[in-house]
């Protein structure tokens, strides 16, 4: 543990933790294992990564498409399992991992945001969800199908769910992608504030800014490897440098100030 | 669900939960224990359930009366006006007393099998205990079986004057369709997610049940060449349960043994079964 001289716990502690993808389609023959798993081929999208983040801490992940980004939220959001290694975390978890939030479309925002706090063992009173709403700035939307939301209506209801909802640890993967400027760094502090309450964020985003301006700590994975975990000044400079310098195909998705 | 252990810990003051994440399966134990965490969830899931189902229709809930009527309607020109079925009740009644319970098994099936893949919008974004879907998933046949009991009871009170005491046990008698179907259900949604040809031959499977299972007909109208087909199916006895206590009639007891082994078998195969699927299916989707 990289942790120990310090007196806070650590929030999340993930110790060799590995993820590996078989290509193609499951087929009937591998549900029956009739044939090898070693048949089709295997991709490694987290390779014995270990790291903690403790109590107070924001910290930003960086790394080109492929990296294992997503991958590394979705095992701690407990979506995906991993191959093997393992996590530890302290407290709820709290995840926004796209663009939609796990919102259901026929669903008015109201019993969206109840459904979500649902999920995390939470029932929100009526003024709850007003504030919610009026957080996310669609109070007069709360009553219709969210089928009917612009993006930015999806996003800015998810953040402010999840600002709502208290958990320890929070996982946000792009979720500002459709929200204006305003409402971004509005949306980023009202997050903050569970750092601010002893938890901890972790911030996937290709939106480099985004990260300068919300963590003081930053990762940067490559190919499923820790390649830096630093302060976010310092681990920006060198991969902005690596994205300089490395071919244009690697670039894909990323966005520079 | 993920391999994941929770125990209280003794040294942090804030006593936060602790989740160790790590490959591997869990007890059931530990599966109760989430299931148990989760209650609130499962009521608030069948609630949208139910609101969706008929959000935006213009008659609402009277199709969940409709639909059973035609039905039997179907069934009643097909067996009982053309077949000239005999039958101890009015033709109506019996054959609503054998639906009600087999379309129950039938919706819980079908919509067990899909409730992953119809929930992937949460499945692929947020962990809960999965189990929690097709328990919820109930909601709407179980409803659906309500306003066919009601249907039956004013059928009953109308063909014929007096109702047995039996009838007090009929709700009883649709735990056995329920867990009949939510065993079928288990089985068919966990392999769904590798074989999509379940979700082709599910229908296909439901309906063939549908045809070997005492509904539309009774038991001592089948030829003696086919009995074995309704004596072993364990469909049978929740139709046969189900209509007997509407009816009065004594259960044939010898259907219980099939039923039986066949829901435990069910759930024994399918439980474990679906939680593998449901830990890989977010990486299959």
């Amino acid at each position: 543990m990289t942790c120990e001289q310090n007196t806070t716990h650590p929030i999340l502690d993930v110790r060799n933790l590995r993820k590996t993808y078989r290509l193609g389609r499951p087929s009937l023959r591998g549900l029956l294992r009739l044939s090898s798993r070693k048949e089709r081929e295997m991709v490694i999208a987290l390779d014995n990564l270990s790291f903690a983040v403790l109590a107070g801490q924001a910290v930003g992940l960086v790394g080109c498409n492929g990296s294992g980004k997503t991958t590394l939220l979705k095992i701690l959001a407990r979506i995906t399992v991993p191959t093997s290694g393992e996590a530890i975390l302290r407290g709820e978890v709290g995840a926004l991992l796209d663009v939609a939030a796990g919102f259901h479309d026929e669903l008015t925002g109201r019993e969206n945001a109840e459904l979500a706090a649902a999920i995390h063992g939470r029932r929100l009173s009526r003024a709850d969800i007003e504030a919610i709403g009026a957080m996310a700035q669609v109070e007069r939307f709360l009553d219709t199908p969210m089928r009917r939301y612009s993006m930015g209506m999806f996003q800015r209801l998810g953040i402010a769910t999840a600002a709502r909802t208290k958990a320890q640890l929070l996982l946000v993967d792009e979720s500002f992608s459709a929200v204006d400027g305003a409402f971004r760094s509005f949306g980023l502090r009202a997050l903050r504030r569970t750092v601010d309450h002893g938890g901890a964020m972790l911030l996937v985003s290709h939106q480099l800014d985004l990260i300068e301006q919300n963590t003081e700590r930053c990762l940067w994975l490559e190919r499923g490897r820790l390649q830096l975990d630093g302060s976010t000044t310092e681990v920006l400079a060198a991969y902005r440098e690596h994205l300089r310098t490395s071919e244009p195909e690697d670039r894909d998705g990323v966005e520079e100030p | 669900m993920l391999a994941v252990r929770q125990y209280s810990d003794t040294r942090s003051p804030s006593a936060l939960r602790i989740t160790r994440i790590c490959p591997g399966g869990d007890s059931l134990a530990f599966h109760l224990r989430e299931l148990a965490r989760s209650f609130g969830l499962v009521a608030l899931l069948m609630r949208k359930d139910l609101l969706l189902r008929y959000r935006d229709t213009y008659l609402g809930l009277a199709w969940a009366i409709v639909q059973p009527l035609v039905t039997v309607l179907v069934f009643w020109f097909a067996f009982g006006v053309m077949g000239k079925i005999r039958t101890s009740e009015a033709y109506p009644l019996f054959s609503m007393a054998g639906l009600v319970p087999f379309g129950l098994l039938s919706a819980v099936a079908t919509r067990t099998a899909s409730s992953l893949s119809s929930n992937a919008y949460l499945v692929s974004r947020v962990y809960f205990p999965r189990f929690v879907l097709p328990l919820s998933s109930t909601a709407a046949p179980l409803l659906d079986a309500a306003i066919g009991c009601a249907l039956l009871l004013a059928m009953a009170l109308v063909s014929r004057n007096s109702l047995p005491w039996s009838l007090c046990l009929a709700p009883l008698a649709l735990v056995l369709p329920l867990a009949l179907g939510l065993g079928l259900g288990l089985v068919a949604a966990a392999l769904s997610v590798t074989v999509r040809d379940v979700r082709a031959a599910l229908p296909v499977a439901l309906q063939l049940l549908l045809l070997g299972t005492p509904v539309a007909y009774p038991s001592d109208a089948v030829p003696e060449q086919f009995a074995f087909i309704v004596t072993l199916n364990p469909a049978s006895c929740a139709v046969d349960l189900f209509r007997a206590s509407v009816l009065g009639h004594s259960p044939d007891p010898s259907l219980i043994a099939p039923a039986l082994t066949a829901t435990i078998l069910l759930w024994a195969v399918g439980l474990p079964f679906f939680h593998r699927a449901a830990r890989s299916c977010a990486d299959t989707l």
